[in-house]
């Protein structure tokens, strides 16, 4: 039985395409968790000035819809969190999710923000891009969603990076005011081996120390470790041992007494279990007994700190060999309930080479071995040590002390790729060990069974591996033998294998056992394993913290609770990533170390140790990373008590059927290109950064200043490509050209007289309506733009100004100076977004971008996985949107049978009548936190309220948008049996529709409310106005209560929706949306009208990928006209149209009966097409050599012999785009182009192809294909719209002449064929357009609602748009569009009935005079003359603007809620009060 | 210290204030725990302090050079010996806190500013 599906979707990522997702997810009737990674959604679109090609400010299209997504109580947002795992399937899939705390309550938090005045500590703000700073307790940006508070207490790296997190940043802290005790004490909660560890890790804390990393060098953490626990032994206290409380009377049994089982054993012991251990060595410690050589680790040391082990009542039994000696079975009947086997690795890795054999080669583990048992004491002449590990080292230096005449160190990679410690190589080095690099062992020799050298091959080092070092191979011919009379491999260690398959374990290929990565549990109930025999040889303190978690586990089990519960965030952590500005540099103190001459006699010690004077020194270096402080101080503040800092982070698992990622992209750091000057130079700024200086809200409130020194630069270049088109990043950041474009005209827009001068590549202008943009920018805005790209910037260091070294258009090399330079910065695949995948199961492609097909584009290697926006590859807002949309379909498709089954509806109780009532009004004064209460006398305005006419109650709250103010409010209006309600405080665009809610909640009409705005027209422009605030607050409750006084209750009307689509096209565009909708369970027509279905892909063969298109039609044509819900009509004209949203009736004429049929449905999808232009120049049908792409496409796919007959092919691109007649970009042509181009090479390699361009537009992944063009010698010539190619006939042969900009002359060619990239137009449709009554632009292409982010919506309710229709795109962006347009449509047969009416316009007929004004000035071209010879206005239609009332010179029509006598009654209460005044 | 912070007050009362509040927050923190139970020295709760004293009195300095007349960024770097960049950084911050304020800008290319008392007319 299939489980039923669920009807939740979750959505990963907050900015656009995520938000756009949700709101069409939950309109189309599904739940949604909107979960994001930061503390706010919004995304990167929140951060931008304005958008491309319109001049829209960002932040204010993009604020309704934050509102929007926050008010959906169907979306449940999840900030500041992580998807963990995702299990199950399609349809049924568990979210496992991190919410990461943010310490503040969102049920109480108001955002009122008093937290952020008053916290004291100030960072840098991610949001303006380091520009200003912030506060420690924060949201983004002002109108950030969710609106409560985030603390971002972060955890110093040097804690995050010890594999037991000791508190790293507390003992150093003692350490450096002298308070040693309480710093080992510190320690010893943690680590029963400080002493040891202080000697011999690894510590990749101070690997990830910040002030190692930011200013000069790392707090020698390890030997401050050291010198606390050497001071308590130097002044002769024992260690000591802690009280266990609690006596537990179960018995562990721990197997392998190494640093995993002590470490497991103690902690153990200090829960109070009953603990032995078994060891099969006849020493205690494991590596760190028998691996560690004495000098680096006493062994009276190590016994020690073993020694306070056994005293907690630890037993060790050495001797004891597993699996022989003892069993499983054994430790079971001995009554042990639990095991922790860490056994370790102790085998030795072979070299594989002959030899290996011979007397005089002892592996590296068995050596040090032998040598610390004693049981080897000496050797003699040459040792030869194989390998660049710390073993390799350890026993070098050991062969030395043990006699060797001579020790040399052989390691096949550099000393870059050496995995020792660098202080290990350092000291072997000054006792005089020598290492030979770039070498491998092909064989050992020996005379007589004993080893005389080795054979050795020299390496060279290639491409980096897996490990990310670089691979070394042999040099062919390149062997020598080297003289050696002991051989020491030292190469690796591995486990015991036969010894772990005989008891049974499952085992990697590496040979290590398979065990729970959170628990460690193994196959073996009440067996759990840790150490090197899971991990492969690592660090001691690896083992220690498996230790650790074992025996947290252990406790777990033995007390039967559950393993896992909380311990999946056990290792999420947030770093400090900066450090304080002006930190004056101060060297690391020095360990002090025998002279090596003397030490390399003995085996004592050779690192000397801190003296007090030296820890507090090095202790005081420590820069006490942290950002929040803990102070305690926005608790105190906060009025709501929102703030809780001991919210732990949780996890939860919710179900949802289908996923969408929206993660977004990762902006490119330009720091890596050193040549620009970025970070070093301080004029030159990312474009992101610079977006930020444009922005009201940016650090110069939209005044561009220097970094440097503030002055406003009057020069500023923009450099294209920086992360793009480059080997690191083969691919184009689709968006660079158009922001840069978009940042230059802002810029010039607010500095009068600015230069700004855009040095590029290619200009990639591909999208609808960006090359009129390009042009208004230089002909309009006069933008220069510079065909160079610029090799270095360099600076005038007195004056900051920045000097560019370029090739001009003459080709001589120029340098020019600006005032600053902004580096257009591409788009990387999120790192964040990567490791999702990783977690989830989703396939990448080579670029760390999502992976996916050109014929299912949102669609995952994971089913039920969707993808949009960036992620799928670089992109701008429009296709982020559009493609949000797309996977809504698929989403919605997968769980139609699950539509509407998880949403919440509200009830709610019967409205109240008002009619006949005198007003009795309640004005509830808000103080908004300080925001109005510290400027505007609140109590004042209350007051002054209860005098006003007609108000029955008043009264003020702390916030009055709060939820216990809400619930607050109903009751007044039941107690006080109030009628109209008015609430003083805010903005209506983000209040209003939750006060509305909150009196329709108690039974009032929500039209019986009125809103006056007191805070952001009052209290904060006038915020040092005092009084003048007071009075003009009261002014604006006056006026309010006027308005109110004269509300009515307005009442919406609901119309039944027809639950079908009409989708007019059948080609790729048409068909993926009728089955889109047709998925979602709705019924559909797909009027086409040629005879058949296919529309242009008929004439398309294959895709720049190489996917064969026509197998894909055919499918498709097949789904379609198999679907049971989709009645194909083809042959078929449209005739007539009408009705609205819900409720259109269509007629069709039929051919070739020429019937005529009626059509009813509820929306409608324009899907009619584009198509190749038959161009009208370069001899085009006179000359039978001249054809177009499509033609010559399928001259090379359906005739054998045409590839190998070409000699010679040129190309002309523009053909009919981007010329006077058409001023747009056709997109596809350039890729159109390369893709025929190397066909054509793939069937005829001699074949000479020649490309003439204006720009190449290999836009996003298509630009690696450019690269491949170029690399296959297919020549690229660049010509000018003055100066185009001639193509003419030369003694009967066609001649192609053009100007070759480079070498700078004209150069004739006399090709075979010539091939014209024309351009794509739109098919026939300015009638349907009429019909429809929507817009076209000037180029025939429909025009959609908003180019930005409603890219598949006509301005008309219920009717979209997509495919070529929309505008020139390929065969993959159709079939995102039209699944975007299905899902668009989905949202209104979703619902069963539709609203209307409320806060629209009404006509009165008796004062119509038919003038026709309000026709002329409705934006909507709502207002039509009835039958009556009145003006008529379908409130369905109606968007309620206003604009028709203002102007009627009959004063026939009236705005609801917005009548004249409210508006007249607000202007004489302002005239009231002056009255009074005077 | 006391001196420091009566300077900053003279410039920025609501700065000052929340340095007090963080000093009175002191025994707490260094005698028992801050509020996520993390130990403090004397030392670390002084770096803390330090850091923001250092920057608000900074702060301060660049609102003292600006308030008889209005000054260019070079020019208040130059009196008060301090990098350019660094004096713009505070000018961000302080016209974030409407105690500083663009008072004109010279030939379209060198912003002049201002200080006005929180409170005084802008």
């Amino acid at each position: 039985m299939t489980q039923k599906k669920s009807g939740a979707v979750l959505v990963v990522g907050g900015g656009i395409g995520g938000m756009q997702a949700a709101l069409d997810l939950t309109a189309s009737g599904f739940k949604v968790y909107l979960l994001e990674k930061g503390a706010n959604i919004g995304g990167t679109m929140s951060q931008l000035d304005k958008t491309f090609p319109t001049n829209d400010c960002s932040m204010c299209i993009m604020s309704p819809k934050l509102v929007e997504v926050a008010r959906d109580p169907n979306i449940e947002l999840i900030t500041h969190a992580d998807l963990l795992s995702l299990e199950g399937e399609p349809g049924n899939f568990t979210a496992t999710i991190a919410r990461h705390t943010k310490r503040v309550d969102p049920e109480k938090c108001t955002g009122c923000g008093l937290c952020t005045q008053n916290c004291p500590l100030e960072v840098l703000s991610e949001y303006n891009e380091g520009e200003t700073g912030r506060s420690a307790i924060y949201i983004n940006y002002p109108q950030a969603v969710p609106s409560t508070y985030v603390i971002d207490k972060e955890d110093p790296p040097c804690a995050i990076a010890c594999p037991i997190h000791l508190d790293v940043r507390e003992y150093v802290g003692l350490i450096a005011e002298g308070r040693y005790d309480e710093s080992l004490a510190i320690i010893r909660k943690k680590l029963p081996f400080p002493s040891v560890c202080g000697r011999i890790c690894s510590h990749p804390c101070e690997t990830m120390c910040l002030r190692g990393r930011k200013v000069d060098e790392p707090i020698a953490i390890a030997s401050l470790k050291r010198f606390v626990a050497d001071y308590e032994a130097s002044s002769g206290k024992p260690i000591p041992v802690p009280v266990v409380h609690e006596k537990r009377e179960e018995k562990v049994a721990v197997i392998g007494a190494g640093p995993a089982g002590l470490t497991c054993a103690n902690d153990l012991a200090l829960k109070g279990y009953q603990v032995q251990v078994f060891e099969k060595l006849p020493v205690v410690g494991g590596m760190l007994a028998v691996g560690i050589p004495d000098y680096r680790l006493p062994r009276d040391v190590l016994n020690k700190e073993i020694d306070a082990i056994k005293a907690l009542g630890v037993e060790v039994n050495t001797g004891v060999a597993f699996g022989n000696d003892k069993t499983f079975e054994d430790l079971e009947k001995e009554g042990f309930k639990a095991v922790f086997f860490a056994v370790g690795a102790h085998k030795n890795q072979t070299l594989n080479v002959s030899g290996e054999d011979l007397n005089g080669v002892i592996p590296g583990v068995d050596f040090l071995r032998d040598l610390n048992l004693g049981t080897l004491t000496s050797l003699s002449g040459n040792v030869i040590v194989i390998g660049g590990g710390n073993v390799a080292i350890d026993a070098a230096r050991s062969a030395l002390r043990a006699g060797a005449r001579s020790v040399e160190i052989c390691y096949r990679r550099s000393r870059k790729e050496m995995p020792a410690n660098d202080e290990e190589i350092e000291e072997a080095l000054a006792e005089g060990i020598s290492f030979r690099y770039l070498v491998s062992p092909v064989e050992i020799v020996g005379k007589d069974g004993k080893v005389t050298g080795v054979r050795m091959i020299r390496m060279r080092l290639s491409d980096p591996d897996d490990s990310g070092r670089r691979r070394p191979i042999p040099v062919k011919g390149s062997e020598q033998i080297l003289p050696a009379d002991v051989v020491i491999p030292a190469i690796g260690q591995r486990t015991d294998v036969p010894l772990l398959e005989n008891l049974g374990f499952k085992l990697s290929r590496r040979g290590t056992l398979v065990v729970d990565e959170l628990t460690l549990e193994t196959s073996r109930p009440g067996v759990f394993a840790g150490g090197d025999l899971v991990t492969g040889p690592a660090m001691a303190i690896d083992a220690m913290a498996a230790g650790k978690r074992a025996a947290v586990s252990i406790d777990r089990y033995l007390r039967g609770q559950d393993l896992r519960a909380g311990r999946e965030l056990e290792e999420t952590f947030f770093p400090v990533e900066d450090v304080r500005e002006g930190i004056e540099k101060e060297p690391r103190v020095a360990m002090p170390e025998e002279d090596p001459g003397k030490r390399i006699k003995t085996f004592d010690e050779v690192q000397l140790g801190f003296t007090e004077e030296m820890a507090v020194q090095e202790a005081k270096r420590c820069l006490s990373c942290r950002r929040c402080l803990g102070c305690g101080i926005c608790a105190d503040v906060c009025e709501a008590d929102a703030i809780d800092y001991s919210i732990p982070p949780s996890v939860e698992r919710v179900s949802v059927g289908a996923v969408i990622l929206s993660p977004g992209f990762d902006e490119y750091d330009p720091i890596h290109k050193g040549e620009y000057g970025y970070g070093r130079y301080p004029n030159v700024v990312s474009s992101i950064e610079f977006e930020r200086m444009l922005s009201a809200t940016g650090p110069y409130s939209s005044t561009v200043m220097r970094p440097s020194d503030g002055d406003i630069p009057q020069k500023i270049a923009f450099i294209q490509c920086v992360g793009s088109r480059d080997t690191d990043h083969p691919y184009c950041s689709s968006v660079c050209c158009m922001y840069a474009t978009k940042e230059a005209i802002i810029a010039k827009e607010h500095l009068q007289g600015i230069e700004t001068t855009i040095f590029y590549m290619d200009i990639r202008a591909f999208g609808k309506g960006f090359d009129a943009y390009y042009e208004r920018a230089q002909s309009q805005f006069g933008v220069k733009y510079v065909r160079s790209m610029i090799s270095r910037v360099t600076e005038d260091p007195v004056t900051h100004d920045l000097i560019l070294t370029y090739q001009g258009e003459d080709g001589a090399l120029k340098n020019e100076t600006f005032h600053m330079v902004v580096l257009s910065v591409g788009l990387e695949a999120s790192r964040e977004a990567i490791a999702l995948s990783k977690r989830i199961g989703v396939d990448l492609n080579g670029y760390g971008f999502c992976d996916t097909h050109p014929f299912t584009p949102v669609s995952t290697s994971r089913p039920g996985v969707f993808v949009c926006g960036a992620f799928q590859g670089p992109k701008d807002i429009p296709e982020t949107v559009s493609q949000a949309s797309s996977s809504v379909a698929y989403a919605a498709g997968l769980l139609a049978d699950a539509r509407g089954t998880e949403l919440v509806h509200e009830e709610l109780p019967e409205e109240i009548s008002v009619e006949g009532q005198a007003p009795r009004i309640g004005v509830f004064v808000c103080h908004c936190g300080v925001n109005i209460g510290s400027v505007v006398d609140v109590p004042a305005v209350r007051d002054y309220a209860k005098t006003l006419p007609d108000v029955a109650y008043a009264e003020d709250n702390l916030f009055t948008c709060s939820q216990d103010t809400q619930d607050h409010i109903k009751e007044m209006i039941a107690e006080h049996q109030l009628n109209r309600v008015i609430v003083a405080s805010c903005s209506p665009r983000t209040h209003e529709p939750l006060f509305q809610s909150t009196i329709r909640q108690a039974g009032l009409n929500k039209y019986l409310f009125e809103m006056a705005n007191i805070r952001d027209q009052c209290s904060w422009v006038h915020m040092h106005m005092h009084s003048e605030s007071t009075e003009k607050a009261k002014d604006l409750v006056r006026m309010a209560v006027a308005s109110a006084r004269e509300l009515v209750p307005l009442h919406e009307k609901t119309l039944p929706i027809i639950k079908k689509g009409l989708v007019i096209g059948g080609g790729v565009a048409g068909m993926t949306a009728a089955l889109k909708l047709s998925e979602q369970g709705y019924e559909v027509f797909l009027v086409e009208k040629e005879p058949e279905l296919g529309g242009n892909l008929r004439n398309i063969h294959f895709t720049i990928e190489g996917k064969d298109v026509h197998a894909f039609m055919e499918q498709l044509i097949d789904e379609v006209t198999r679907n049971e819900k989709i009645h194909v009509i083809t042959n078929a004209l449209i005739v007539d149209f009408s009705g609205t949203q819900g409720n259109f009736s269509t007629g069709i004429m039929v051919a070739p009966g020429m019937y005529y049929r009626k059509l009813e449905h509820g929306v409608v999808i324009v899907a009619t097409g584009g198509e190749e232009l038959k161009p009208d120049e370069y001899l085009y049908g006179q000359n039978d050599h001249v054809m177009t792409q499509l033609e010559f496409e399928k001259s090379l796919v359906e005739e054998p012999q045409f590839a190998l007959s070409q000699n010679t092919v040129v190309m002309i691109q523009c053909v009919g785009s981007r010329d006077e007649q058409r001023p747009y970009c056709s997109r596809v042509c350039c890729s159109t182009a390369i893709k025929n181009a190397l066909r054509l090479k793939d069937k005829n390699p001699d074949a000479q192809v020649m490309i003439l361009y204006r720009d190449i537009r290999t836009y996003g992944l298509m630009e690696p294909y450019y690269r491949e063009a170029r690399r296959r010698g297919i020549i690229f010539a660049r010509y000018d719209l003055e100066q185009k190619p001639e193509v003419f006939e030369k003694d009967g042969r066609l001649t192609v002449q053009f100007f070759e900009p480079i070498i700078k002359r004209k150069v004739t060619v006399m090709p075979d064929t010539l091939v014209l990239s024309s351009a794509t137009v739109p098919r026939e449709n300015e009638e349907l357009a009429l019909m429809l009554k929507v817009p076209r632009m000037a180029d025939g292409f429909f025009l959609e609602a908003h180019m930005k982010l409603r890219p598949v919506d006509f301005a008309t309710d219920g009717i979209y748009v997509c495919g070529l229709a929309h505008s020139p795109k390929t065969i993959s962006e159709s079939i995102a569009q039209a699944a975007a347009a299905a899902a668009r449509a989905g949202t209104v047969l979703a619902k069963d009935y539709i609203s209307v009416g409320g806060v629209v316009a009404v006509v009165d007929e008796e004062k119509c005079a038919a003038c026709l004004t309000c026709v002329r000035a409705c934006p909507y071209s709502v207002p039509v003359i009835n039958e009556r010879g009145k003006a008529e206005i379908d409130p369905i239609k109606c968007h309620g603007c206003g604009v028709c009332a203002a102007e009627c010179p009959g004063k026939a029509i009236e705005l609801q809620y917005f009548r004249d006598v409210q508006v007249l009654a607000k202007c004489d209460a302002i005239n009231e009060e002056n009255e009074v005044a005077a | 210290m006391e001196e420091k912070i009566a300077f900053i007050e003279k410039w920025d009362a609501f700065s000052a204030k929340k340095i007090r509040a963080l000093l009175e927050k002191k025994p707490i923190m260094v005698e028992e725990m801050n509020v996520y139970g993390e130990i403090y020295t004397h030392r670390q709760f002084q770096i803390a302090l330090d850091a923001i004293l250092r920057r608000e009195t900074a702060r301060s300095r660049v609102c003292e050079a600006v308030s008889e007349k209005p000054k260019p960024v070079r020019e208040i770097a130059g009196e008060l010996g301090m990098k350019p960049d660094e004096v713009l950084r505070h000018i961000v911050e302080l016209r974030r806190r409407n105690l500083v304020f663009v008072d004109h800008i010279e030939d379209g290319k060198i912003p002049y500013y201002r200080y006005t008392a929180p409170g005084g007319s802008s």
